[in-house]
């Protein structure tokens, strides 16, 4: 816990720690909870969204280190989330959620796209998920 | 003409499907909400079922990549935010299947999201299908996974001509 707890933190300009920031964005209030607890637990804090113009919006004010974004959720299409995702904060790397499923071409076209960095298959086992968020922010 | 209900696992609904297309010779229409086209397409050259008769009806690929484009077995649409104007795109390119004698739903519970705040929207959605499924004189499935089935309430269950827990009939469950 305590390798955990160092690794999800950064040092700002004054060499104080910071948590890194971790951007949940999706529709199930059970996931973005459950997601929130256990990123918290390991450091983290966290901000959540529960549709893309939701996120966009906040994303203008904020700029975390990690996004797991649902890809399946009422609103914006994540094609256009994405696109308008450029105008706001550019490199920002995004983790997909998705109960969906693809093809292995498909998922090889997501993760193409700009910034795309990984993709998690609901349901997900939160160890493993929390395990990628290290890896990834 | 039976509208049915088939309550499954989540895991075991591809398999299953797999399983009810290999095993008909009817022409049938999916309509994909949960499943891409091309994920369903490699998983049936898989398995050889190579002479299916299935139109597509894909609610997935165009909300997630651009310049998606028809082909001969599938149509693309989006899932959207009212739920008549759903119901509208869907039942023009529904009716369009004349000849197809089974349609299945895969997955309603994919549509929980979108039309709260009544928990069991989705099920308003399959019932102001039937209509439609009647014309075209078809059987259809909707698929639900077994979580979503305690949100249902009974009034929307009496809707359907029957409940299955999964496509084997074995299994079946009348209520």
């Amino acid at each position: 816990m305590l390798y955990i707890s160092v690794s999800a933190r950064r040092k700002n300009q004054r060499g104080e720690k910071m948590k890194k920031t971790v951007f949940v964005v999706d529709d199930e209030p059970d996931i973005r909870e459950s997601v929130k607890t256990v990123l918290e637990q390991e450091g983290y804090e966290v901000l959540m969204a529960e549709n893309g113009e939701q996120f966009l919006k906040k994303m203008e004010k904020s700029s975390p280190n990690l996004v797991l974004l649902d890809i399946m959720m009422p609103g914006l299409a994540t094609k256009d989330i994405l696109e308008k995702l450029k105008g706001v904060s550019k490199g920002v790397k995004i983790i997909f959620l998705t109960v969906v499923r693809l093809s292995d071409d498909e998922k090889s076209k997501l993760l193409k796209m700009a910034n795309i960095i990984d993709y998690i298959t609901k349901p997900f086992d939160l160890d493993d998920l929390v395990a990628r968020v290290h890896k990834a922010a | 003409m039976t509208n049915n209900l088939i309550v499954q696992k989540t895991e075991d609904c591809v398999p299953n499907l797999l399983n009810f297309i290999s095993n008909s010779s009817e022409k049938m229409c999916m309509v994909l909400m949960s499943h891409s086209y091309e994920f369903l397409k490699s998983k049936l050259v898989q398995q050889g079922i190579k002479d299916a008769k299935i139109f597509f009806i894909d609610c997935i690929t165009r909300s997630l990549f651009l310049g998606v484009q028809d082909t001969p077995d599938c149509t693309f649409m989006h899932i959207q935010m009212d739920m008549k104007d759903f119901l509208y795109e869907i039942s023009e390119k529904l009716k369009k299947q004349i000849g197809a004698k089974i349609f299945i739903f895969d997955s309603l519970s994919d549509l929980k999201q979108y039309w709260s705040p009544n928990p069991d929207s989705f099920l308003d959605f399959a019932k102001s299908l039937f209509p439609i499924l009647s014309e075209l004189g078809a059987d259809s499935y909707f698929i639900i996974y077994e979580q979503d089935k305690e949100r249902c309430t009974e009034q929307h269950l009496a809707a359907f001509d029957a409940i299955y827990f999964s496509f084997s009939k074995e299994k079946e469950s009348k209520r």
